[in-house]
């Protein structure tokens, strides 16, 4: 089912913050998670609302994306909450929350999920930088609304997207329980949502929306146009790190500024460890372990087990990357590390057919096995995997 | 970078002509460990280049072993199992088969060839294969030259 809503005071961002509001007055859903403003300020996180006139903050869709949500999500839903919430996230958020679910991190029970055609994000700098040029304190949201969803841009005004967006595979919604069409869309006139699954329609069924929507006319063509501008960005910086990155010496370079602060494992949704090994007494060593590594070496960094740490979490997280950015946007030494792991992670999840998120059914590739496959990467023969 | 750090004059074993790998191997406890123990008692020979880790099942050998054996200087890791079929802990091979795969996607894009990395199933009483299968990967690994982590710190 497609039902369409009707744009209020010609804003896209008020009609979102009416229809969540809505959600909650008519019992649909308890509360709802959307990202919102704290205390005026420019930045927004996720927030649970459980209350229809404390939307003003909350802002649906804009550029400002510096927590992915999929693992708040997982919070919310690690044992049953006897509610219902309906969350409103962006598609690689979802893809996270449902990578999650696969680990057993969460359940999709008691949340409705309600997802878009992705608005991008910028990094940190342009984000500060688009939201001083605004007023109150925020850009223009409704402008940017009413660009990206147009046609496919990696530039809005001087603003530049973040790489991650560039390159994203999926910026529409999979796996979501109502997902709302903007791309194409008359956004002065209307928003066209669609149902998805049995939980969605019921949502809507609940606020008394019809049938009387249709997804917008442009939409598939210019999903096409965006496919292709993103398939051919991802090639080029793909090349781009294997140029940077391609010997063990260059990616010491490409790392030569981490701080070991491991923020981008902090915040990455799919880093999914109770206790990370990096925490652990794994690796503290003893002081004349030190001492002999800097004998056999010359030189040891403090701290060291900088590109350990790198390619022990590329092999971790090898399958289920989603590509959401967010380790690059938390980096302080502003290392581009989501390039990285979005470029390696992608090519290397091929060899088990599988994308993350992508479906629910799909087992996560290294908690399963069948007797026989994969026999030619056994044995000392020749033959290699491509 | 400047192969100054790690440089043949300082590392004899490096010398092109005389280069010595060194291969860590992690073989379990119930076939390939007992397979080694095997070829020692049978008196068999293999290079004394490889260096066995016995770990309980390849079920627990995680990646970052096999990448902090190559950051250490490593010129190849090999993990060695039961058969298929065969394994104490019922499947860990049949997991060790999928992690390994997925390593030899990530660790070529940093320069570190896949066939430096292997996966072999040598039984309990396989001491003969396991005396053969060494020799055959030293000579491979002679072939290849030294791995590139070894000649600088990995960081
Ligand atoms: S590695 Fe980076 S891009 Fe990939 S899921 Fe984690 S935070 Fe997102
Ligand atoms: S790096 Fe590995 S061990 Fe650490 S949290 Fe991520 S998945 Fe877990
Ligand atoms: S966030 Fe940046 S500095 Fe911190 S550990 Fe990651 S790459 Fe290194």
């Amino acid at each position: 089912m497609i039902a369409s809503i009707q744009t209020k005071n010609q804003s896209i961002t008020r009609t979102l913050q009416d229809f969540f509001s809505d959600l909650l007055k008519t019992g649909a859903v308890d509360a709802v998670l959307v990202p919102s403003r704290i205390s005026k300020s420019p930045y927004v996180k996720p927030c649970l609302v459980t209350s229809a006139d404390q939307m003003d903050p909350t802002v649906p869709l804009g550029p400002g994306f510096f927590i992915n949500a999929g693992p708040m999500v997982s919070r919310l839903t690690r044992t049953r909450a006897d509610a219902t919430i309906g969350v409103w996230l962006r598609p690689c958020e979802v893809r996270a929350f449902v990578e999650l679910t696969k680990l057993r991190q969460g359940g999709r029970q008691d949340v409705v999920i309600l997802s878009m055609d992705c608005p991008m994000a910028l990094s940190r700098k342009d984000y500060e930088d688009w939201a001083a040029q605004g007023e109150g304190g925020l850009g223009d949201v409704d402008k940017w609304i009413h660009t990206v969803y147009q046609k496919p841009v990696t530039q809005v005004d001087a603003w530049s997207t973040a790489r991650a967006c560039q390159v994203c595979e999926y910026p529409y919604p999979v796996n979501a329980d109502v997902s709302v069409m903007l791309l194409g869309a008359d956004l002065d006139k209307e928003i066209p949502v669609r149902a998805d699954t049995e939980k969605g329609e019921k949502l809507l069924a609940v606020l008394d929306l019809t049938d009387n929507g249709q997804e917008p006319a442009q939409r598939k063509a210019l999903l096409g146009d965006l496919t292709a501008d993103r398939t051919a960005a991802f090639q080029a910086m793909d090349e781009e790190m294997l140029t940077r990155t391609g010997s063990i010496d260059a990616l010491n370079r490409f790392f030569s500024a981490c701080v070991n602060c491991h923020n981008c494992r902090s915040v990455c949704p799919v880093c999914y460890c109770k206790e990370c090994v990096f925490n652990t007494d794994a690796v503290a060593y003893a002081p004349a372990q030190y001492l002999s590594w800097a004998d056999k070496w010359g030189q040891v960094p403090l701290p060291n087990d900088t590109v350990f740490f790198h390619l022990t979490r590329l092999a971790h997280i090898g399958c289920t990357c989603v590509g959401c950015g967010q380790c690059t946007l938390a980096c302080p030494s502003q290392i581009p590390v989501a390039d990285l792991f979005i470029s390696v992670t992608r090519n290397a999840r091929k060899a088990f057919d599988y994308v993350p998120g992508r479906d629910d059914a799909e087992p996560l590739p290294l908690s399963v096995f069948q007797e026989s496959e994969f026999t030619d990467i056994v044995g000392m023969g020749n033959k290699e995997v491509t | 970078m400047e192969p100054s750090q790690a440089s043949p004059a300082k590392n004899p074993s490096l010398a092109k002509d005389a280069f010595e790998p060194v291969l860590i191997a992690f073989v379990c406890n119930w076939c390939t460990y007992t397979a080694a123990d095997l070829a020692g008692t049978s008196r068999l020979t293999y290079p004394d280049n490889v260096r066995l880790v016995r770990v309980m099942c390849t079920g627990m050998v995680d990646p970052q072993y096999v990448i902090k054996a190559f950051l250490e200087g490593a010129d190849a890791v090999l993990v060695s199992g039961c058969h298929p079929g065969d394994c104490h802990y019922i499947n860990g091979n049949y997991k060790a088969r999928r992690r390994i795969l997925l390593l030899k996607q990530i660790l070529p894009r940093f320069g570190i060839d896949a066939k430096r990395l292997r996966l072999t199933w040598i039984g309990a009483s396989d001491g003969i294969e396991f005396a053969r299968t060494m020799t055959r990967f030293v000579k491979d690994i002679k072939e290849i030259g030294p791995c590139q982590a070894r000649l600088q710190p990995a960081i």
